[in-house]
């Protein structure tokens, strides 16, 4: 990176955190600390809401998947409004009248200690363990493509993070995503225009639409019913609501967020505001991945995004090999560009030229595979995987100076966004739920207040370290996403009872709620469910488990 | 419906009537984008495909 892009990259940080600490000084108590006082306007609630969601992995994987699956991603979505509606109307109401700091606050009231105490804890374990691959995730590939150490990678973005999150609280939190989102939406519509401005002269969008989605990646709704795929409508659908029902609603990253508005008015405009807005801007994110796909049909993709890869390679036993494939590769690229060429002159009508192109795509993706196996081959160690590095590659490369800087802001941006909401959450729930219920009743505000900075603190190092040990265990993050999906629908099925299903009470739901989390776990081990079932899975087995318990109980109360 | 002994009754209860429906509204607004959204997106799967 040049000095400007430095310029860039630092003075945007910079002015992102003292902008946060000069909005939320003067915290006085927990109420300001989490909370910010109740003062945010509708449009600080959606942006901090979609800025916590939108994690950096979001901009540097989801451009990368269309290119290399297309758009079907964008499914995963289609959930999000429904469940917008279902938590304005019912969970904002009763989380504005119980004046609540957290989501499980309300369990006791509606169950009992014990019930409020679990979901506090799965959450916290949870959360505490996802904040720390919130700050690896965009480091490991910063630190790959930049040669920067992973280490202060780390530390800058976790570092920056503590700091206003640790002074400012809630309110640092909202506002700085204030301009964090405006970075970031920044970033991508520069992004988006940059990649048309590269295509051939004679390319224009619609022929770049043309050429991608007539090889796949326009393949944004499937219509059937398999509940094996991911990604298709109806799991997308289904599974969507539950999970953004169980994270917008119970996820106390999330609740910290929109609890913080004015008045009940404001944070439904700012959750409606996401409902709206939240699918159109994943599909401009994915869509720079399909304009990435025609661009890289007239302008040499590299075999490997990850540099560091085919440096392997050539320094390797498996050197000459790997020369023939890239050789091959090389001549194989230049006759799908001329035909390409050639099929775009005949007003994209020759079918057999089409073939043919298509023939060719099909052998470039084979010899990257070859590639990927050679390094296998190599050290079993190392993961192939590039998806991620797809976008980042492609801006290094051919992005300007300064406006690499501006990209890089982006990811840290967005990587600095959801950490701080964690920690803000992962610190009110320990503080709220545990320490001043169940350990240290009955202190001063400004005790409290001092245990919420110091666990914010401590909750910042924990991410910090997360992220290094992360780093040196690649299959602990696969295990931390996966553990993150299977507490998601017990916490959810526990909400749900709670709002909707009256006639079960606190011992019932308890018990239900054990048995819901091992019944995830044993279709996790032993069967071939799609992740976003789960979300609907265990809130089934809460409902129809509590009812029955609660029956016996009520028989039992008889009988006495 | 005015209640004499206690003016407030009838606002917050108007106030509360025009509220539901008010927001009734934009959900249904929210469930037609929704609708139009992945309508567009079949379209566009069909058309590139």
């Amino acid at each position: 990176m040049s000095w400007i892009d430095w310029l860039v990259l630092c003075s945007t940080l910079m002015a992102i955190v003292i902008y946060g600490l000069y909005k939320s000084r003067g915290q006085t108590d927990t109420t300001s600390y989490f909370k910010g006082n109740n003062s945010l306007p509708w449009y600080a609630v959606g942006l901090s809401v979609m800025a916590t969601q939108a994690s950096a992995i979001t901009f540097l994987s989801a451009p990368g998947q269309a290119y290399t699956d297309g758009m079907r991603f964008i499914q995963y979505y289609f959930g999000l409004p429904l469940a917008m509606i279902v938590i304005c109307a019912v969970f904002i109401p009763l989380y504005h009248k119980l004046n609540v700091y957290t989501a499980y606050e309300f369990l006791e009231t509606r169950f009992d200690l014990k019930t409020r105490s679990l979901t506090a804890l799965l959450f916290l374990i949870q959360r505490g363990l996802a904040s720390g691959l919130t700050i690896y995730a965009p480091a490991i590939i910063l630190s790959t493509l930049l040669s920067w150490d992973i280490f202060y990678t780390n530390l800058a973005i976790g570092g920056l993070v503590i700091v206003y999150t640790y002074f400012g609280g809630s309110k640092a939190v909202s506002y700085t995503q204030l301009a964090q989102m405006s970075i970031i939406l920044i970033g991508i519509f520069i992004a988006a225009i940059q990649i048309l401005q590269l295509l051939p002269q004679h390319i224009n969008l619609s022929d770049a639409v043309k050429i991608s989605g007539y090889m796949g990646k326009m393949n944004i709704i499937d219509t059937q019913l398999n509940f094996n795929e991911k990604y298709n409508l109806w799991s997308g659908i289904l599974g969507g609501f539950f999970l953004s029902l169980s994270y917008f609603g119970t996820d106390q990253s999330q609740v910290g967020r929109y609890i913080s508005g004015k008045s009940v008015t404001e944070i439904r405009y700012g959750l409606l505001f996401n409902g709206f807005l939240k699918i159109p801007m994943q599909f401009f994110i994915l869509f720079i991945g399909v304009l990435l796909f025609s661009f890289y049909t007239f302008q040499k993709p590299p075999i490997f995004f990850n540099q560091n890869l085919e440096n392997t390679l050539i320094n390797s036993s498996y050197s000459s090999e790997y020369q023939k494939i890239s050789q091959q590769y090389d001549s194989i690229f230049e006759m799908k560009k001329a035909l390409t060429n050639v099929w775009l002159e005949s007003q994209n009508s020759d079918i057999q030229i089409w073939k043919e192109i298509s023939s060719c795509q099909e052998k470039m993706d084979l010899l990257r595979l070859e590639s990927k196996s050679l390094i296998a081959k190599e050290d079993k160690s190392k993961d192939t995987n590039d998806i991620n590095y797809i976008f980042l590659d492609f801006v290094l490369r051919y992005f300007p100076v300064g406006m690499i800087g501006l990209l890089i802001a982006v990811i840290f941006s967005a990587s600095m966004s959801s950490t701080s909401s964690e920690l803000n959450a992962l610190a009110s729930t320990s503080v709220v739920d545990i320490y001043r219920r169940s350990i240290a009743k009955d202190k001063t505000e400004s005790h409290y207040l001092k245990a919420s900075k110091m666990g914010t603190l401590i909750w910042g190092i924990f991410a910090i370290s997360v992220s290094n040990i992360a780093t040196k265990m690649g299959s602990l993050i696969e295990a931390v996403n996966v553990l993150g999906s299977i507490f998601y629908g017990t916490i959810l099925g526990v909400f749900l009872v709670a709002f909707f299903v009256k006639y079960i009470h606190g011992k019932a739901v308890f018990i239900a709620a054990v048995i819901a989390q091992l019944v995830t776990i044993l279709f996790f081990y032993f069967s071939q469910l799609g992740f976003l079932w789960y979300n609907l899975l265990a809130p089934s087995v809460i409902i129809v488990v509590g009812l029955l318990l609660q029956f016996i109980f009520n028989m039992q109360n008889l009988k006495k | 419906m005015k209640n004499d002994n206690n003016p407030e009754i009838e606002y917050s209860e108007a106030f509360k009537e025009k509220d539901s429906s008010y927001w009734a509204k934009w959900y249904a607004l929210l469930i037609l984008s929704l609708i139009v959204k992945i309508a567009a997106f079949y379209y566009l799967t069909i058309h590139y495909s």
